[in-house]
């Protein structure tokens, strides 16, 4: 499904992901973990196109198609979907309808007609309940004013309701309390399917206790240093980064 | 000062016109028009040398031969549509080059409580705040208007009624044959307790150059409400002048949108003299080409316990140009007070400029006032949001720009305008259902 390839990409001159490949099948979840500034956000936001950030090198492939060439809103309909650390606020955009608009452009781009308003609402509905979302927080502008805990939950609302084959969970973790992070990753757990997989972007292990990972990456100065199993995430508990710093 | 061939054409205008105005001359009217006169003499045409005319050159304005149209020069049949955004059941008070004609708009539909005269008929003794809350001594402009107005309007709300129909003036300027200056005037007073709702819009015809020169003059008695829509989008220049005076506990909300127009200079203005009363400046500017677009504001708070808030937001693409002037003034017995004001742009070219400039005078000393000033090009954060939840850039761009300006679309309370407007401004920023 994702193939990286040799991935270099730096901001501003500078150099950041030093050669990363990975590989992503349907079904799977892959966990990266890694130190502060070892270059986990910028592998996410290189995957979703936001454009500050150059690729030096290397490729990416989602699902065959060259990904790097692609603007934001093409890999979008192309399946991927990032996860904000920081989901942004917008006022005077009202989450229903921005769900809406992006619903109605990614059917769109499959050549399918816009969602019935009813069908719509219907979805909404049933999709809400995962992430234990109100109604009336749909009716509000995007984020605005909205808890860390509830920015992070809309986030995997937004997931749902948009069905992605890979997700990109960017520090979804961070700023949750334990309930919501049960929450959170209960919404995330009932999206996994065989067709779809998940990259999970995360400091701690804590999160892979309840998303459980196929595999798990460490990514040491924008270089995967070592892979492994879930076992993986339990060892860099006890131990830390140093080791592994010191490995490299 | 500027002396230029109409400014001197206008001066031997208002000479030779005083010389056969026969009876007319004995009126107070009079005497107001001769020292008007006297003032547009000594200032002159403004230039980009005095400060409140320093990002806005009328030079190109008044290149013009204006014709001033001493009447009616539009047929029933040729007024062009009433727009969406006024409502139906509104009361429609018409101008034609400036000049009230009551045959042309509906006196059937004018509620009891509305007393809709012409500024020439009404005796001037009875209007005596006439020509005294707005001053002509400053503004070239606001002089010029007072010494040739023809025939104004005057609204006035009776005492302690609610007056659920808005109430539109409405002028129409016929530039179809020649080049015209217009100068609307509008007297508005609402009573005590009264609260009314009243939409100014005006539209030309045919594309010779024209001037709208309006003024208006609005007092707002003890506990009264007015809450004023301005909406711009004639294609005639615009240069308008309007001073509101505001007794104890009264509440003004003005709301102007500006969406067309090549030249567009508002200066507005509110004198809070009585206690606890309330001034609200809410503008959306839509600038594109070479247009130019300025609002200078101006809150004097005289008495205490009073409170302003201003929040004007332009979006300028092309290479338009904005000015954005908010005075308060905070005089030394306004105790109490509370004023608030803010200016934010979006700049969608390179080509595009805001000259902001707040100005807060403050002599009082227990006092909460404060303003802020933002610009910039589209928030690049939410712009990549949007995109990566499959919503390409260009639509993307148009939602957040609606957004920006639904804050103060938002604060128009007639829903039917709103939606109307709403629409037109969607459209203008090319937001796609």
């Amino acid at each position: 499904m994702l193939e990286i390839s040799n991935l270099c990409a730096g901001i501003e001159g500078k150099q950041i992901l030093n050669g990363i490949s990975l590989k992503v099948r349907p079904g799977e979840v892959h966990a990266i973990m890694g130190p502060n500034g070892s270059g986990k956000s910028t592998l996410a936001s290189v995957l979703a196109g936001r454009n500050e950030f150059e690729v030096t090198g290397g490729e990416v492939l989602f699902g065959g198609r060259n990904l790097l060439g692609m603007p934001p809103e093409a890999r979008a309909h192309a399946g991927i979907f990032l996860a904000f650390q920081y989901p942004v606020e917008i006022p005077g955009v009202s989450t229903v309808n921005f769900l809406k608009s992006a619903m109605n452009e990614l059917r769109k781009s499959r050549g399918q007609d816009p969602l019935d308003a009813m069908d719509f609402l219907a979805m909404v509905r049933e999709k809400s309940k995962l992430v234990e979302i109100d109604k009336s927080f749909l009716q509000r502008s995007l984020n605005e004013g909205f808890s860390g805990g509830e920015k992070k939950r809309n986030e995997i609302f937004q997931m749902a309701m948009l069905e992605p084959k890979l997700t990109i969970l960017d520090e979804t973790d961070s700023g949750l309390d334990i309930d919501a992070l049960k929450i959170v990753s209960n919404g995330i757990n009932a999206q996994r399917n065989n067709d779809n997989a998940f990259v999970v972007i995360t400091h701690y292990q804590r999160l892979l206790n309840y998303i459980v990972p196929d595999f798990v990456h460490v990514l040491y100065k924008g270089k995967i240093v070592r892979s492994g199993g879930k076992e993986l995430a339990l060892e860099l508990e006890e131990k830390g980064y140093d080791w592994l710093k010191d490995a490299a | 000062m500027e002396n230029n061939d109409l400014h001197n054409k206008l001066l031997d205008f208002f000479t030779a016109r005083e010389q056969s105005l026969n009876g007319d001359n004995q009126t107070c009217f009079h005497a107001l028009r001769s020292k008007a006169a006297e003032n547009f003499r000594a200032l002159g045409f403004p230039t980009i040398r005095v400060e409140d005319w320093k990002y806005t050159n009328i030079i190109p304005l008044i290149k013009h031969d204006y014709l001033l149209p001493s009447e009616n020069t539009i047929q029933r049949g040729e007024l062009p549509a009433i727009p969406d955004f006024i409502p139906q059941n509104t009361v429609k008070i018409l101008l034609l080059n400036g000049i009230f004609s009551p045959s042309f708009s509906l006196p059937d539909g004018v509620p009891d409580d509305v007393q809709v005269s012409s500024l020439h008929e009404v005796n001037p003794q009875n209007e005596n705040l006439f020509g005294e809350i707005l001053p002509f001594d400053k503004n070239a402009f606001t002089a010029l208007n007072t010494a040739f107005f023809q025939s104004g309007v005057s609204l006035k709300i009776v005492a302690g009624k609610k007056i659920l129909q808005p109430i539109a003036i409405i002028n129409y300027t016929d530039a179809r044959s020649s080049s015209v200056l217009v100068q609307p005037r509008i007297y508005i007073s609402v009573g005590k307790n009264s609260e009314v709702s009243i939409i100014e819009y005006s539209a030309a015809l045919g594309d010779s150059p024209a001037l709208v020169n309006s003024a208006a003059e609005l007092l707002l008695e003890e506990n009264s409400s007015l809450q004023h829509y301005i909406i711009q989008d004639d294609s005639a220049a615009k240069i308008s002048d309007s001073r509101v005076r505001q007794l104890a506990d009264s509440r003004y909300e003005a709301v102007t949108l500006t969406f067309g127009g090549a030249f567009v200079r508002n200066t507005s203005s509110a004198e809070l003299v009585g206690s606890n009363a309330e001034t609200h400046f809410y503008g959306l500017v839509l600038g594109n080409d070479r247009r130019l677009i300025d609002n200078h504001t101006t809150v004097d708070h005289v008495s205490p316990h009073c409170q302003s808030s201003e929040l004007y937001k332009h979006i300028l693409d092309d290479k338009s140009t904005a000015v954005f002037n908010g005075r308060v003034m905070v005089f030394k017995n306004a105790q109490k007070t509370n004023a608030y004001q803010s200016n934010r742009t979006i700049l969608l070219s390179a080509g595009a400029t805001i000259n902001s400039k707040p100005e807060l005078e403050i002599y009082a000393d227990d006092v909460k006032c404060s303003h802020g000033a933002t610009s910039g090009y589209l928030d690049e954060e939410s712009l990549f949001y949007l995109q990566s939840r499959g919503i390409p850039e260009e639509k993307a761009k148009a939602l957040l720009l609606h957004a920006f300006a639904s804050e103060i679309l938002n604060k128009i309370k007639n829903e039917e305008m709103r939606i109307a407007l709403d629409r037109i401004i969607a459209d203008q920023l090319h937001v796609e259902e």
